[in-house]
């Protein structure tokens, strides 16, 4: 219901073309214009319909911790091939959240991470094809500081477990044709924003810089992430029914050349039930609470 | 377009109305032990961050202060409620936690000099989070606040602690991590009151900032305490024990339950948000502004188990 409203909401407005509106709120182009130059040079991007959707919220609950997703909207289309995704925020300080490129063992496109906000902003993937289109959705969120705020409170629990992975996955045959599979890596990603308030200093930025996961031994995808991804990086993305019973590896690294690696073989829980407005009834009720 | 701007105006002219001349109202809650009840609102111009429950206690020689408010004005206000009391010096000035509107009072009591009491742990969150937490609270009051603002606590509790104000004794404990991971209780010992900060949410929705797991272990451990009264962060100024802590214990159970079965359920974070917790809307204030980023925190923490 919530998202039903905010796709009502950021849909119209899109449709006025000045930047400041009536509620006061700066849906300013400029910054991306000049970002789209720096990466993307002359080159056409599309209108993203019917190819790839932005899922984020409309307010941020929590500017460090902002879920967003790519949706990938080219089932049952003929659409092309995507190779490579590109996440931006345009108002971050670092505007590039990352970029990811698939392999053979990624179903879809669909992927899923939290990110730092930092102020009130478009949130935009673009799309590359197989064969060089470029193809862009966008979203507009409102949160603001996450990219200075602090680490919270687990700080001293999150150096102690660095590099932790943890990969949980789910039978998404029916919902994406896949197995559905989420990934945590236990690590402060420091931005280099936060500041030390007696040295005055700035800390050093440390966080994870790059994602290889393979299944099979085949390539699922490859990203690579800046610091607006939250504390305790977070990834969700869909692999080929093919490989979902054999080993899932990742190797990540981070800013000071650490590696984390994990190999396990993938043991996908049965289907997630349906958490969509609809579906919520028969959670709540199938839950109760231990007497 | 003007309208916004108009309302802004209204706003900042009846915080700075206050003034000079606003003294917080506070009430004796036992002999002694004054305490002024916060508002359930989040930090506004009109409010000038006056939103948590701060207060004083008065020994024989001087007064300890615990939590200030959330500007230098709240502190201010609270300092001259205490004048209008006592006269006499405040020797300390204890920090529950952390948090902004606890915490940002503090400099109004610098002419005093007092000892500044907090967490072991206070001082490097505070270190951290200062800097945020000037900036942010600076947009919503309207106000610029430089960093003189932030003051530092001089004594570090890391576990026990001893304050003699004169003919009364506080015992400060450092509690392990709950509602933040600096959390500190204070038992006002002659009357048997205990300052819980914001371990103790009465009305308004928790916030949570530490660890749902150590919060409700927390809230057992000082359920079985024998007091008189104690003291919320929010919420009336004093409440019965252990029995005013019951819908906190049930909002955090409740959290903590329906977060876990999400995660086995194979719910999202942006799924839980929407699922979790629901049964508890009608029965807190301000639920919706803080709710959903307590389903995300507990998420958090509690798919790493
Ligand atoms: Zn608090």
């Amino acid at each position: 219901m919530f998202k039903g409203l905010c796709v009502g909401i950021v849909g119209g407005l899109l449709l006025v073309t000045q930047p400041v509106l009536a509620d006061g709120i700066n849906y300013d182009e400029s910054r991306w214009e000049i970002l789209k130059q720096d990466h993307f040079g002359d080159r056409k991007i599309r209108d993203g319909e019917g190819v790839i959707g932005v899922d984020a919220p409309f307010r941020a609950a929590d500017a460090a911790l902002v879920p967003i997703g790519v949706e990938d909207l080219r089932s049952g289309r003929d659409a092309p091939e995507i190779s490579r995704l590109y996440l931006f925020i345009d108002q971050n300080p670092v505007p590039l959240v990352g970029t990811i490129e698939f392999g053979p063992a990624a179903r879809s496109v669909d992927v899923a991470t939290r990110v730092r906000v930092d102020s009130y902003t478009f949130v935009r993937a673009i799309a590359e094809t197989v064969d060089g289109e470029l193809y862009m959705a966008k979203r507009h969120v409102r949160a603001s500081g996450g990219c200075s705020a602090p680490v919270g409170a687990d700080e001293e629990e999150a150096l102690r477990d660095m590099g932790m992975i943890r990969v949980r996955a789910w039978d998404a045959r029916e919902e994406k044709g896949g197995s559905r599979v989420q990934l945590g890596i236990r690590h402060p990603n420091f931005s280099g924003l936060q500041m030390d308030q007696v040295t005055r200093l700035y800390r050093r930025a440390h966080y994870v810089n790059s994602l290889e996961i393979t299944a099979d031994g085949k390539r699922v995808l490859k990203a690579e992430l800046t610091i607006a991804v939250s504390r305790d990086p977070s990834l969700r993305f869909y692999v080929v029914p093919e490989v979902t019973d054999r080993e899932l590896v990742i190797i990540a690294t981070d800013s000071e050349k650490n590696e984390f690696r994990h190999a396990d073989v993938m043991r996908p829980a049965p289907a997630p039930i349906d958490f969509s407005a609809e579906g919520r009834r028969d959670v709540a009720a199938g839950q109760g609470s231990a007497p | 377009m003007c309208l916004p701007a108009l309302l802004a105006a209204l706003m900042a002219g009846s915080g700075t109305a206050l003034g000079e001349r606003w003294v917080l109202n506070v009430e004796p809650v036992a002999d002694g032990v004054y305490v002024h009840q916060g508002v359930h609102e989040d930090v506004l111009e009109d409010n000038r961050g006056d939103i948590a429950n701060v207060g004083f206690v008065v020994g024989d020689d001087c007064v300890a202060v615990i939590d200030t408010g959330g500007s230098p004005e709240v502190g201010a206000a609270l300092r001259r409620a205490i004048a209008a009391v006592t006269e006499e010096p405040v020797c300390y000035v204890i920090n529950t936690h952390v948090h902004p509107d606890h915490i940002l009072g503090n400099s109004a009591f610098l002419g005093d000099a007092p000892e500044f009491v907090g967490h072991a742990r206070l001082k490097a969150q505070l270190e951290a989070r200062g800097p945020y937490y000037l900036r942010s609270i600076s947009r919503m009051l309207g106000t610029e606040l430089d960093d003189d603002v932030l003051v530092m606590p001089d004594v570090a509790v890391s576990d026990h602690l001893r304050l003699n104000l004169g003919g009364r004794q506080l015992l400060l404990e450092a509690m392990p991590r709950a509602h933040t991971d600096n959390d500190l209780v204070i038992l006002d010992e002659a009357t048997d009151t205990l300052w819980l900060g914001d371990l103790l949410f009465v009305d308004r929705v928790p916030s949570l900032d530490g660890s749902l797991r150590g919060w409700l272990s927390v809230l057992a451990d000082l359920g079985e305490r024998d007091v008189a009264r104690v003291v919320p962060g929010h919420g009336p100024a004093s409440v019965d024990w252990p029995q005013a802590a019951e819908p906190l214990r049930r909002y955090l159970q409740t959290l903590l339950e329906e977060t876990r079965a999400a995660i086995h359920q194979g719910a999202t974070i942006e799924q839980a948000a929407g699922v979790v917790g629901q049964s508890e809307r009608g029965a807190w204030k301000l639920f919706e502004d803080y709710h959903q980023r307590n389903v995300q925190n507990a998420y958090a923490e509690l798919e790493w188990e």
